[in-house]
Order: structure tokens, then sequence, then C-alpha cells
């Protein structure tokens, strides 16, 4: 994904474009710098510094992405994002790397676990969280060419797979959940941000060998979040599971549930929510492992998802 | 107007917009009263017709809680009518005790929490770098501002690049939020940390008229280097009894205060 970004904005830099790093991205930049040297910024370890200037850049019409591993570029910074970027609606991209726990052996200061609750919390903030190498890609683009105001981009780190298919390249729409896997059968709906939308691709073809349809949509777009869709999803679907390597609290999932307040006709003892607890992952490994230890892994939800599924047919 | 004229005239409204606002901070707009006038009567290119003009200087204030002072002078100098500072820190007002930009023309950034405004700054003067554009970055701060670790970073990073387009006016008054600044954490020697920072350093009496407009004329004041003015200043400056005493960081002028506050400054010489 942060190569992906790399491309993106290696292809579509504008004039005004300006990329500042917080001292991070050591052999993934040298052909940015080579071919916008005056464009590049590398503003140190000094992250509150580094939000404050790229919101005078921005005010000076600069379009600016300022770029560190994410609680670096979220939490240190927080509120030169508030204050300085947001309440003055500047176009200054955060954009993190790490989103969740990409950096999962490097311990608790490197684990990315809270950042889509506080960057969605702040008014004029727009939150992506791209599912694969192509919506990255894409989003980035569509961030240079095309947006305006704050945004938080929330990139895993490297060696995602990519998911999308040429074809539906095409169709990816900020703003809306991407059906990657439609199933006739209304049985389970997938709902993936970020990272996990690898794992929802393996959990849906698991639960087919077992016999059980779903759909998978990536939700790239966490804010602003498309409450009609999501709202279409939970009265479509019989389940709907959201996938996020990301705290149960605030994050998400969270963001799904209040789209649904006010709505009429929705179950929600059928809504099976995948995220992390919201504690301190003190005990470390790759993110593998980690997803695994908190129920994240494909194997793991698939059997999350199966339990809930033959407890409900018993209860009927 | 002369600049002195306007300094009389910021005082003024300061106090009686504290007043009438039942809000603090009119010490630390009263020490910065000069500094304000001189810059926009003498100092900064900027156009009140025309407040978004592209090329105009930049002037932040970073000690935000000084808010009504930036009010009143660009409320003197026509960027909006003199009429609307009464509502300043009234219910339904965008005039907040700490500056806003919402909805105030003039107004380039909004502050209130300290430690902001220099790498703001920072920004605009090296997109004006990088633009090949000849205006100029003021942010004016407070002593106790500079206990914030973000006003390091930036000052690190502006003298790295060179940016002598930058000017930071500090409003060297050495009272903060409940105590002396030398009782708090302590800034001396002031000038050196600057200086050893790789930054130009200036010392001027800050309620001098033509000191502060003598430095402040000739930007850069130091070529291929970022400038820092420390303005020795008195919190309070021009009400007797407000001058040196923490107590107005926070207190109101009410009643008789007020009165004999509007009667010292009625008698201000402006020549």
């Amino acid at each position: 994904m942060r190569n992906s970004f790399f491309r993106a904005l290696e292809e579509h830099a504008q004039p005004e474009t300006v990329f500042i790093t917080g001292d991070l991205g050591f052999g993934v930049l040298d052909n940015f710098i080579k071919k916008f040297p005056a464009q590049f910024i590398n503003a140190g370890v000094a992250e509150q510094n580094m939000v404050g200037m790229a919101a005078g850049l921005a005010l000076a019409g600069k379009k600016v992405f300022a770029y560190s591993i994410a609680n670096f570029t979220t939490l240190r910074p927080l509120e030169q994002i508030r204050n300085d970027v947001a309440y003055h609606n500047l176009n200054v991209t955060i954009v993190s790397v790490g989103g969740g726990l990409a950096y999962g052996s490097l311990g608790v200061s490197h684990h990315a676990t809270e950042d889509i609750a506080i960057m969605r919390a702040i008014p004029n903030m727009k939150v992506f969280a791209p599912g694969d190498t192509v919506e990255a890609y894409h989003i980035t683009k569509k961030i240079i060419t095309e947006i305006s105001g704050p945004v938080y981009l929330r990139l895993g780190r490297a060696g995602e797979a990519t998911i999308h298919s040429e074809e539906s390249i095409k169709k990816i729409i900020l703003g809306k959940g991407f059906p990657l896997i439609e199933s006739s059968s209304k049985e389970l709906a997938l709902l993936s941000t970020g990272g996990m939308l690898e794992t929802a691709v393996n959990v849906s073809a698991m639960l087919k060998e077992k016999g059980i349809e779903s759909s998978v949509y990536s939700f790239h777009t966490i804010k602003p979040m498309n409450v009609e869709q999501v709202r279409g999803l939970f009265k479509e679907y019989k389940y709907v599971a959201t996938l996020e390597e990301h705290s149960g609290t605030g994050g998400f999932s969270s963001a799904v549930l209040e789209s649904l307040v006010g709505a009429t006709g929705i179950r929600l003892e059928n809504f099976i929510p995948f995220s992390l607890p919201s504690q301190f992952i003190s005990k470390v490994g790759d993110q593998n492992y980690l997803r695994d230890v908190y129920g994240l892994s494909a194997q793991k939800i698939v059997e999350k998802l199966q339990n809930v599924q033959s407890k409900v047919k018993n209860n009927i | 107007m002369t600049a002195l004229e306007l300094a009389k005239r910021i005082r003024i409204h300061a106090v009686k917009m504290t007043a009438h606002g039942k809000s603090s901070h009119v010490g630390s707009v009263l020490s910065i009263a000069d500094i304000l006038a001189v810059l926009y009567n003498d100092i900064l290119r900027v156009k009140p017709a025309q407040p978004d003009w592209k090329d105009r200087d930049r002037f932040i204030l970073s000690k935000g809680h000084a808010g009504a002072g930036v009010y009143a002078v660009l409320a003197e100098k026509e960027f909006f009518p003199t009429e609307i500072l009464n509502t300043h820190c009234q219910n339904g007002s965008s005039f907040s005790g700490h500056i806003s930009h919402l909805g105030i023309p003039g107004v380039e950034l909004s502050t209130g929490s300290l430690g902001h405004g220099l790498s703001v700054g920072v920004g605009l003067a090296l997109a004006a770098k990088m633009d090949k554009k000849d205006y100029r970055t003021f942010v004016v701060m407070s002593d106790g501002e500079c206990d914030e670790g973000s006003n390091w970073e930036a000052i690190l990073f502006s003298s790295h690049h060179k940016l002598d387009n930058l000017i930071a006016i500090i409003d060297y008054n050495k009272i903060q939020s409940i105590a002396p600044v030398k009782d708090t954490i302590g800034l001396e020697p002031f000038a050196d940390k600057f200086i050893s920072f790789g930054w130009n350093v200036s010392t001027v009496d800050g309620h001098n008229i033509d000191d502060l407009k003598h430095t402040l004329s000739a930007v850069p004041l130091c070529k291929n280097k970022p400038s820092v003015i420390i303005a020795n200043t008195i919190k309070g400056k021009g009400i007797s009894f407000m001058e040196n005493k923490v107590l107005w960081h926070y207190r109101s002028p009410q009643g008789e205060e007020l009165e004999r506050a509007l009667k010292e400054l009625e008698t201000l010489h402006t020549k």
C-alpha cells in the first residue's frame, strides 16, 4: 500500500503538491525526491512542527501530504491537526503508515489502534482506509486531483495483496463501500475497512467451502460514512459483520452503528463486529500472529461466524 | 493616523471590549498594543479592502488570548466596522476571546492554544520561498509561550531552511499565567538561545514606537536567517494600576476600575 501511495504521488503530483515526511520513508522516497525536489520537505523528527507547517503551506495555496508512522502523525500533533488544519479546513492530508498492527513486533508505541476513532471525531476531516494496493493508489490520486479539505489516509505497510481486478478499479467510488464479492444469497455481508480486505476475501472463500455464501464490501471510506448504503445492507442481509484492525471503541464498527441510529427494521442482534479490544497489546508478535491472538485471522473469524450462525439457528 | 494614536485607540478598544465581554487578558493586549500599531500602521503590506490579496504580508497572533488587540487594530484599519467590536465575547458572536479567523476579514489564523503560530508561520514563509514571492510573515508570540516545545521544533527548522522572510516578535513582558517568567521556567539567557539556534536577534523597547519602526522597517533583518525581535514590554502598559500585575492576566475591568482605566488612556500623549 505504501508503494502504491508513492506511485500515485509520483504520477499525479501537481505544482501545488507538497510532501512532508517526519523523517521516515527510507528507500521509498527516492523517486519522488528525484522527480520533485522542490516539493519535498523532511521536517525532521518534529511532528508538531510538521503539521503546523503543513497548515501554513496550505494557507498559502499548497496541497500538502504530511507523512509518518500512524501514531506519530496523528496522536503527537493532534492539536495541530484539529486547530490548525481542520478548523481552517485546509488541504492537508495526514498520511499514516502502519495502520493497525502492521508494526506488531515493535511494541505498543507503534500499534495504531485508536487512530480512526480519533481522526473521524474531528470536524471537517475525511477518513480513508484503503483495502489493497489498488484502492491506495486510486484514493491517493483522487486526493491529489479532486478532493479538498483535510483528509486522514490510513495505509498499511508494504506487501498487501492486490485484491481488485483491472476492471473493478474503474468502479471504485469514494464515499461508497465497494462490492468485491456479491453473493446471490443474502445470508452474510462482510464489511471490511483497511488492510483487513484480504482476510475478508479469504473468510468468504472459506465459508463458501462450508456451504455458506457471503458478500464482501470494501469500506475504504469511513468518513463520511455512507449511511444509506449501510442501512440498505442491514436490511438486505441476514447477518452483517464488520472487519477492522482497530479498537472496537470508536472505529469502523462504531461508525457503522452510528449510521443505524433512527433506522427502522434493523436487527442488531445479527451484527457481528470484528475489532481489537480496547487494551494495550504488550505481548508482541508479527501482524498475522497478533491478528490471530485477537480473533482477526480468517480462521478465527470463520469460527466465530459459524458459531453465531448455529446458535441463532438452534434458538429458532 | 500615527502609530502612537493607533496604539492609544487599540488600548481603549481593548479595555472596553474586555470590560463589556467580562473577559480576561487585557494586560496581555496592552503589552502588545504598540507592536500591533507599528505593524499595521507602518510595516505590514496589507489591503483592508482586499484581505485575501495574494501578495499580502502575513500576520499571525500566536498568543491568541490577546485577540482583542488584533480585532481592534483590524477595525481601526477598516477591515470591518469598529461597531462590531462591541460583540466581542457576546453570545452568538464570531469574535471569540482567543482570536478566530472564521468570518473575520484580516485574521489569518485562529489560535488560542499556545505554541501553534510559529509553525504555521514557518509554512507560510516556506511557501513564499517556494513560490518566489516576497511577502513576509510576522508572528507575535508571548514569553510564556516559549515553554511550548513545538516552538523549538519550528525554531530549529526555520534556521536550517534559512527563512529570512520569517520574523518572530516576542512580547517579553516577563509575566506568565500565574507568576513571573523567571520563577516559572526562566528563559534567560533568552537572546543567546536564539543565536545558538541560528537566528538573528534584535532586542527592542516594545513600547517605543520609533525603536519598533526602525527595527521592523528593514526585513529581512539578516539575509539567510530568520529573525526574532525580543520586545521588552510591560504587561498592562498604559494603565498605572494594571502595569506589571499578574492579576490583569485574568481580571476584567469593571465599574470604577473601568472609568479610571479609560481616563488614564485618554490622557496618553499621541504626539
